[in-house]
């Protein structure tokens, strides 16, 4: 009896100090990153090659996720709104609901669940093979080369994958709701205009920066500190996805509540 | 060549993403105004309920500004707005502790759903209200809540009335009773109608005395208003010193009755003016109705009124001649290249009308003023063949030039203006003619031909303006084309506008036709 709590406690001690530990190697794994990103030599070849991935081969999902996430958002909302005749709402709520929150999150979801995992699986699989070691063994700094223009990629792209998404979005709404629903087109843009700000697109295009930043970060770090061979990359990848899903969902609640409360 | 495209294709995607973010922030989101745009006011409120931070604000149905800041300051609210600084507002003339005619602010609501925003009216008078300063006039609106508990008490109301009727006439005998009243009133109706048509005539008589006595009644009134009111005026002072002298005490009621006596003789005396200024005016208006006397030949001489007519209507072709006419005030500069000069020309251009205008130039020429002068002079060298022969001396001084020029076009397409014109061009006679293109001729070609006295041909120019901005045009051409000796090319730039207080100086001499 007295045995099998002592070993409970020394399993949540382990757990504990395990979680602080990455937290201390995601850390140090972050400013390394941030510190490479301006010392020479510069990669720009490798950098670009990683925006390709990231941006232009998440393109495709993120653009068909905002297109559905706008018609389904239309469709629900003038359902809502028909039961007080209020329709005229329904490109407003679109607008605000894409650009503050799902535009930033499901783009963010979609890439983490897309490149944040490919990249764990990559460079995993560069630890397990022990190529990262001999990396370093060259004297490359595997940081600069493989972590930095990756996490770099996704702070850029992750941005620009929003504002697409929530410009098909809107659109897709739009199309809905003048072309089916019969709104007025009028209407439907003047009540956007009047409670969609500038500051909104400033907000949006933060949160997704800040997504990226997380996808690049946990992504490389999950690939970068994996063990225990073919087994363990993939337990590292579902890691990755999990966890920058779960950050991405905890930092958009907190941006939120500190961007509007100001 | 994969290294070729990923940057394309990352770039083409960052461009994509930027284009779709600005054209969202320019389509869909509000006014980009920032601060520095607004002003900050602030108003307070006992209520607040339904407005929030960057709730709108409204002028006349426009968004004029948002809400910035809301909080409790003892027991009401002070509101922060922003408001275009485009808007102006007034604070209004302070009376009473109320600012009157000075900007109002108030809460109303936008739907039913409890969506609400700020109205605002800017005033009239008072101080101009800067940053910072306080909005004092906030209107309470009626607000759902307070109309649904009037309703209620409207509706409350109602009840008591419907059911104080339904008691007075809810039983079979008060029935009974309404119908014996509908039948009378029914009754009384049909005598009432044969008794109008028996008495129609009688009656349209009796409508047309009582109309003619009103009217002299009204007549009557208007001529003895005045009069009327000098009599109460007297009156009412009389009253007044009667009033003083009961007001005495005991001791000084004899002396007040002596006063009175002399009040009332004094009264007697107006009443006898009164009546010989009244005779006076009888008199007076009926020479006037017989028209004697200047006013009364004004006012009866149909010839005065017609030649009056007359006056009134020369005076307003006249006026409307001066609003019409345009004074274009014009300087150029140009830069002559061959002979590396500036040459510089002052003009003032008058437009009765859209094809018809005169000019008048200063022009301030390198060229100066250019003449010939041919002499005989005989030669005393006695070698010469011909001792006696003709010299010709071309004179050139420097002096300023002046044209004047009258000129005609004509709009021959929405898109083209063709023009001729005559005078004097730069102290020489001459022609010349102009396309002007677009609506507004913002780009016109002329030509001019004039100095036909030169020792060789006449001097012919053509240019060409274009005007970039509203105010400013650019001009280029060749001068002295048919002369290849003096031929040059120029460029230049000049300003053109309308000058309305020159055009008041100059209309008073008036514009001839031709």
């Amino acid at each position: 009896m007295g045995g099998s709590i002592k070993r409970g406690i020394e399993r949540v001690g382990k757990y504990a100090i395990g979680a602080i530990e990455d937290v201390g190697r995601l850390a140090s794994l972050f400013f390394q990153t941030l510190i490479w990103t301006f010392r020479p030599p510069y990669r720009i070849r490798v950098i670009f090659q990683s925006m390709e991935s990231v941006g232009v081969g998440s393109l495709p999902i993120v653009l068909l996720t905002g297109l559905f996430a706008g018609l389904v958002l239309a469709y629900q909302s003038d359902y809502a709104f028909r039961l007080f005749n209020a329709e005229s709402l329904v490109g407003a709520t679109v607008a605000v609901s894409l650009l503050r929150e799902l535009g930033p999150v499901f783009t963010g979801l979609m890439v983490a669940g897309r490149t944040g995992s490919s990249m764990t699986t990559e460079l995993g699989t560069m630890r397990v093979t022990e190529q990262i070691d001999a990396m370093a063994v060259m004297a490359v700094n595997p940081v600069q080369y493989l972590v930095m223009p990756r996490v770099l990629a996704t702070i850029v792209m992750l941005p620009v994958l929003n504002m697409l998404f929530n410009f098909v979005g809107i659109g897709a709404a739009y199309g809905l709701s003048v072309f089916y629903m019969n709104s007025d087109p009028g209407i439907f843009l003047y009540h956007i205009t009047r409670l969609v700000s500038a500051q909104d697109f400033l907000f949006t295009t933060i949160k997704a920066g800040v997504f990226g930043m997380i996808i690049g970060v946990v992504g490389c770090y999950k690939g970068f500190y994996a063990s225990g061979g073919a087994k363990g990359v993939g337990e590292a990848t579902t890691s990755s996805v999990v966890t920058s899903s779960v950050l991405i969902l905890l930092s958009d609640y907190l941006m939120t509540t500190m961007m509007w409360s100001l | 060549m994969s290294e070729f495209f990923t940057p394309l294709k990352v770039g083409l995607l960052v461009i994509a993403g930027a284009v779709a973010g600005l054209a969202m922030i320019v389509v869909l989101s509000g006014d980009l105004r920032g601060p520095e745009d607004r002003n900050t006011y602030v108003a307070y409120f006992d209520d607040v309920t339904g407005l929030a931070v960057r709730s709108r604000i409204q002028m006349a149905g426009i968004a004029v500004g948002t809400v910035e800041r809301i909080e409790l300051v003892g027991d009401r609210a002070r509101v922060e707005v922003s408001v275009l600084r485009d808007v102006t507002l007034y604070e209004g003339i302070e009376q009473d502790g109320f600012y009157v005619n000075g900007a109002t602010i108030g809460r109303r609501q936008a739907s039913l759903i409890g969506d609400y925003y700020l109205s605002l009216t800017p005033g009239q008078e008072g101080r101009v209200l800067e940053d910072g300063d306080t909005i004092h006039n906030v209107r309470r609106d009626a607000g759902p809540e307070e109309m649904m508990e009037r309703l209620n008490e409207i509706t409350k109301d109602i009840q008591e009335v419907t059911h104080s009727l339904a008691t007075v006439f809810g039983g079979e005998e008060a029935q009974q009773v309404i119908q014996q009243m509908v039948d009378d009133l029914q009754s009384m109706l049909a005598t009432l109608n044969q008794f109008v048509d028996r008495n129609s005539e009688q009656i349209d008589r009796l409508v047309v005395d009582a109309r003619m006595i009103s009217q002299d009644i009204a007549g009557l009134t208007r001529s003895g208003s005045e009069s009327i009111d000098k009599i109460l005026r007297d009156t009412e002072a009389i009253v007044e010193e009667v009033r003083f002298i009961v007001g005495q005490s005991t001791t000084d009621v004899q002396a007040g009755l002596g006063t009175m006596q002399g009040t009332l003789s004094r009264l007697q005396r107006t009443l006898d003016s009164l009546n010989y200024s009244l005779q006076n005016v009888q008199d007076i208006t009926e020479k006037v109705n017989e028209g004697e006397g200047t006013v009364g030949e004004l006012i009866n001489n149909p010839a005065i009124a017609h030649r009056t007519e007359q006056i009134l209507e020369d005076g307003g072709e006249f006026l409307e001649r001066i609003t019409r006419l345009r004074t274009i005030v014009e300087l150029r500069s140009e830069y002559h290249m061959r002979n590396q000069q500036l040459k510089n020309v002052f003009g003032i251009r008058l437009e009765p009308t859209d094809d018809k205008y005169y000019m008048f130039e200063f022009v301030d020429d390198f060229r100066g003023s250019t003449t010939v002068q041919t002499e005989r002079v005989t030669t005393t060298e006695s070698t010469a063949e011909d001792p006696l022969y003709q010299e010709t001396r071309t004179t050139t001084t420097d002096e300023f030039k002046f044209s004047l020029v009258l000129g005609r076009s004509h709009q021959l397409f929405d898109w083209l203006r063709i023009g001729g014109r005559f005078g004097i061009i730069e102290s020489s006679g001459g022609i010349g003619a102009s396309l002007g293109f677009f609506g507004d001729r913002r780009l016109e070609v002329q030509t001019d031909l004039f100095d036909f006295a030169a020792a060789e041909n006449p001097r012919l120019r053509t240019y060409g303006t274009y005007m970039f901005l509203h105010f400013a045009y650019l001009s280029a051409g060749i001068d002295d084309i048919i002369n290849p000796d003096r031929r040059d090319y120029f460029i230049g730039a000049g300003i053109r506008f309308d000058d309305e207080d020159l055009k008041a100086l100059l209309t008073t001499t008036g514009v001839p036709n031709f």
